[in-house]
């Protein structure tokens, strides 16, 4: 950056002005709407300035006044731990299932491969829609509906293919000969992948998990349709906001900030991984 | 294709005939501690609600109904479009999640047509399962039985099997801006004549902009908003001899005036905005007049936290069509048993408890408006409540009371009603966005829902 | 690696893929040639009488017009956007941990309530874009509200959105060139532009691709931004093909016609996305070549 010239780092700092208005703006009106009663977040011209209430929190964490039995738990505490399970548990059996996938399918030498890789991507293609109604019938009929088990079993149709693909491209660019290396030295294919190929394909292990984490906390459809009292994720317990006759804003707000603040930690937490997976790169 | 109107009185002689033969009005006298309300303990039920201050005001009653019966109530509240998608799903699939769910009489055409509902006259008539201090006739008859229906398309509307019990009944009113008025010199408009020829200067008060309604695309344009103003204007979609009048003269002078309004008083943007938009517009203050908009968003107006208008805001009764006839639209929420339900006597004895009369006045001074029984509405602490709403004392209670006598729903029932009032919508969008002939437009829909009774 | 090894290794995923998706795909097929009525019992198979009814509309046509042209606008804005993103948080330094997490947020706001907040700002009226913009002295827009300029403002609401999305995986391409190259490049003491065309550029295409695949897939089938803000309108501004199988499905019950649309709409998804893969396979095996 130092021996960069003066236009040029200019020209940077310009982009990042305009990179964090243009995304982190909105963000920001969230976070402002959140801390603002219903006649603030409506009133026009918009208000930057207001006495702000911490109630929408208080209320979207503890429920409505009144509302809250002794020995519950509140709902949406409720719908956040459900995400966590759901999503992080996703994660986990897609990585499970598809980190070695990935690697058959970068290495495998398979000669329809790409056809295999290709037939798993198009599971994706299948709008929501299109297979929810006859998921719904049998989800209840096998007891899955409303389970933890067949939400993380239905978010296997988001995360898988964007594990396995993501990782497939990373393993692809990894030199084959460092993988020939611990083969001859005797080691099977799963301590090979477990031990040399994990290591340096930390960025990519941390991009595709911290997506499909996200992609999987987002999701609307499964949630609505699949997911009953008992498993209900956290997107369902945003729109809680939403009534017939208006859409309670400051409580959507809360609830999206609440909401956002696991995937930021899990963010977080493998971006420091992004870096080590560097480093162990530049170590190499 | 006969099609008899059901009045949706609230009062009036017409109640009173029919409270007279109510089925179980006589048997009001038996005690009702005899009921065996824990017939169904340890069973649970499943209802599906819609997030709507009916909801909000049962939530807080649910455990006394637990205590009493024994049974376990799981409440899914959802926002309405969810709610209706997830409800799908479970009827069409026969898999008897749901037990209870809130539902509307547009709705249930096609749900009973599909034989998803259990009625619920066997319910009401077995002493065993009913309460005998339950008084059906107690429940305002307009409202009740625009829940029947025999099945037969087109017809049959008031009749045949009860397939639901309603909880909250919903017309449209003007709310208005006293103070914007009264600095312009300007009556509140009692037709829609007066209207058009104020439109252009509602603005030019301290209210940014003239008028907000809803002009989404949806049903809800021709079936409850827009549709208050067509039936004042002479039009029904269907006449007494079964003819479609959606391309009538009056439907075209009706869309004409309307487009006009939109054009002159509303801001651009108009043709997108829903209810969300129009209750949140008026309230924010930027409106002088709010047109043909659900009486049920007063709460919110007249809610200082919610409102920028709250000391600002007069209420006035839809206005008057060209022959000084006034009539309007009705949206009934009401309550429905899953036929493929397991628990259809726990669902029945959660069903009959909401809609109660015990239940109702609670939930009525919980803030679940619009009562659907006679008494509740006559509870006094709901009149009191009411009272202070408006310009002057009860006239929010006045306005209602008007436009109860002539809100009613004057559809044909079919199950295909929401893509034929969908279609209708589109034509009147077509008109205000693309600048078409209204008559061309709304004729081009006549003939494509004509095609969709088949 | 064995042939079994291989085989082995992808028999599970395949499996529950397979378990989770070919019931209800092929039972959506089935659907897309019958009459089916969600509030009829009994429905008949009718060959391919939907899909020619569906054909002969001309509103059908248009829907298909109108996602094509919001992936088309989707891609064209994000990638290059993305790209340009991924090479600003490129580098070690001690804010870029920050940008990069800054990049992560609106990810994080589920797309439905994103949706919502975004029209809430670009009401017309009363929203804080048009506020801004008359402080800067540009006229008011019609955003959402205007056949004209809806399905513009749902790419931009859709760019907001998914734009970090792409620009992450770029990211994560560019951190993964070795540092031979880098530093090769820095010997030569080539310039940031020629660095980008030798060695980045080349080096990321799979990504591309890649962020390409997902971005183009997941645009055809996009609902919920739809849902959240226009449901279609105004009028038909924004009804694309999803948005047309919601309605005939979900507000219609008319599950037959709606799976016929669902199906051309996987179709689409199909072809493009193989035209895609054909790309990557090229270019990959360019790039296998470089490592």
């Amino acid at each position: 950056m130092k021996t960069a010239k003066l236009p040029e780092s200019a020209g940077r700092a310009l982009a990042q002005v305009l990179f964090i208005g243009f995304f982190v703006f909105p963000i920001i009106w969230i976070f402002l709407m959140s801390l603002k009663n219903f006649r603030d977040i409506i009133s026009y011209p918009p208000k930057f300035l207001f006495s702000p209430t911490l109630q929408n929190y208080r209320e979207t964490i503890l429920g409505a006044e009144g509302t809250l039995q002794a020995g519950e738990l509140p709902e949406y505490v409720r719908f956040l731990l459900n995400s966590m399970i759901i999503s992080g548990g996703a994660v986990c059996l897609a990585a499970l299932l598809g980190i070695p996938a990935a690697y058959a399918l970068a290495r495998g030498g398979l000669p329809g491969r790409k056809h295999i890789a290709f037939t798993f991507l198009s599971f994706r293609f299948a709008p929501e829609l299109m297979i929810i109604l006859p998921m719904y019938l049998i989800y209840t009929q096998v007891g899955l509906y409303d389970t933890y088990a067949g939400m993380i079993l239905s978010h296997q149709l988001i995360c898988l293919p964007l594990v396995i693909w993501i990782m497939m491209s990373f393993f692809q660019d990894i030199p084959i000969e460092i993988e020939e290396a611990a083969r001859i030295d005797g080691a099977n294919i799963l301590l090979t992948l477990r031990a040399v190929i994990l290591p340096i394909s930390g960025p990519g292990i941390a991009s595709a998990m911290i997506i499909a984490f996200i992609f999987s906390w987002n999701n609307l459809i499964f949630g609505l349709v699949l997911a009953g009292p008992n498993s209900r994720p956290v997107t369902m317990g945003i729109l809680q906001a939403m009534t017939f006759d208006q859409i309670k804003w400051g409580l959507m707000a809360a609830a999206a900030m609440v909401s956002a603040v696991p995937g930021m930690i899990a963010a977080t937490y493998l971006q420091r991984h992004i870096t080590r997976g560097l480093t162990m790169g530049a170590v190499r | 294709m006969k099609f008899d109107h059901l009045q949706i009185l609230k009062s009036g002689s017409w109640v009173s005939a029919f409270a007279g033969a109510a089925l179980l009005g006589a048997s009001a006298a038996a005690v009702s501690q005899d009921f065996d309300w824990k017939q169904q303990n340890g069973s649970s039920v499943n209802a599906l609600l819609v997030s709507h201050q009916f909801v909000e005001a049962l939530r807080p009653l649910v455990p006394e109904f637990e205590e009493m019966t024994g049974i376990t109530v799981n409440l899914d509240v959802l926002a309405e479009q969810a709610a209706n998608e997830k409800l799908l799903a479970d009827l069409s699939s026969r898999a008897g999640t749901v037990d209870v769910f809130m539902t509307s009489p547009l709705n249930n055409w096609q749900y009973a047509t599909a034989n998803w509902l259990e009625p619920l006259d066997e319910f009401i008539d077995n002493p065993a399962l009913t309460s005998p201090d339950y008084d059906v006739g107690d429940f305002f008859q307009g409202v009740l039985n625009s829940n029947r229906w025999t099945r037969v398309p087109m017809q049959g509307i008031g009749e045949g099997p009860l397939w639901a019990l309603p909880i909250n009944s919903e017309s449209y009113l003007l709310a208005y801006r006293p103070s914007v008025f009264q600095e312009l010199g300007l009556e509140v408009p009692e037709t829609y004549d007066e209207l058009l020829a104020i439109a252009d200067k509602l603005d030019t008060g301290s209210a940014e902009f003239g008028l907000i309604t809803r002009f989404d695309k949806f049903w809800d344009l021709p079936y409850l908003t827009f549709g208050t103003m067509l039936q004042s204007y002479g039009v029904e979609m269907i006449d007494a001899d079964g003819n479609l009048q959606i391309c009538s003269d009056a439907s075209v002078q009706a869309t004409d005036d309307f487009v006009t309004l939109i054009k002159t008083a509303s801001p651009e943007g108009a043709g997108a905005f829903t209810w969300y938009e129009a209750l949140q517009g008026f309230a924010s203050g930027q409106y002088a007049l709010s047109l043909n908009e659900a009486d049920l968003f007063a709460p919110v107006y007249q809610d200082p936290e919610q409102s920028e208008v709250s000391d600002d805001v007069g209420y006035a009764p839809t206005p008057l069509g060209p022959d000084g006839t006034r009539k309007a639209g009705a949206w009934i929420w009401s309550m429905s048993i899953n036929a493929a339900s397991k628990n259809k006597d726990a669902a029945w004895l959660f069903l009959s408890w909401v809609t109660s009369k015990d239940t109702m006045i609670a939930m009525n001074l919980n803030g679940n408006m619009n009562p659907v029984r006679a008494s509740a509405w006559e509870s006094p602490d709901v009149v009191a409540m009411v009272n202070s709403w408006g310009e002057t004392p009860g006239q929010y209670s006045d306005v209602t009371a008007t436009m109860a006598e002539v809100a009613a729903v004057r559809f044909p029932p079919h199950p295909e009603l929401t893509r034929m009032l969908d279609r209708w919508a589109q034509a009147v969008q077509e008109v205000y966005f693309n600048g078409t002939d209204a008559r061309t437009a709304l004729c081009e829909a006549q003939d494509d829902i004509g095609k969709m009774f088949n | 690696m064995s042939a079994r090894t291989t085989y082995l290794l992808l028999f599970l995923p395949a499996l529950a893929m397979l378990a989770l998706a070919l019931y209800p795909f092929v039972q959506g097929v089935l659907t897309a040639f019958s009459d089916r009525k969600l509030y009829y019992d009994s429905s008949e198979f009718i060959g391919f009488r939907n899909f020619i009814d569906l054909f002969a509309d001309d509103e059908f046509r248009d829907s298909i017009f109108r996602t094509l042209a919001f992936t088309a606008g989707v891609i064209f804005v994000q990638i290059p956007l993305g790209l340009g993103i991924a090479l600003l948080l490129l580098g070690q330094s001690w804010f870029r941990p920050i940008l990069r997490s800054t990049l992560v947020l609106p990810l994080l706001i589920p797309p439905v309530v994103a949706g919502l907040m975004w029209k809430t700002m670009m009401q017309p009226q009363s929203g804080i874009l048009n506020w801004l913009l008359s402080n800067v002295g540009i006229p008011p827009q019609t955003w959402l509200s205007h056949v004209d300029t809806a399905l513009i403002s749902v790419i931009l609401i859709d760019t907001w959105v998914f734009t970090p999305f792409a620009a992450l995986i770029l990211l994560a391409g560019l951190q993964s060139i070795p540092p031979e190259l880098d530093e090769a490049a820095r010997v030569d003491g080539a310039g940031a532009l020629l660095k980008f065309r030798a060695i980045q550029l080349p080096w990321i295409v799979p990504f591309i691709v890649l962020v390409a695949l997902f971005r183009v897939t997941d645009s055809l089938k996009s609902f919920e931004l739809f849902y959240a803000t226009t449901r279609g309108g105004p009028l038909n501004a924004t009804r694309t093909l999803h948005i047309m199988a919601y309605e005939e499905a979900f507000r219609w019950s008319s599950v037959g016609k709606a799976m016929a649309a669902v199906f051309v709409l996987w179709l689409m998804s199909y072809f493009i996305s193989m035209f895609l893969m054909s790309k990557w396979q090229r270019r990959s095996g360019v790039h296998n070549e470089n490592g």
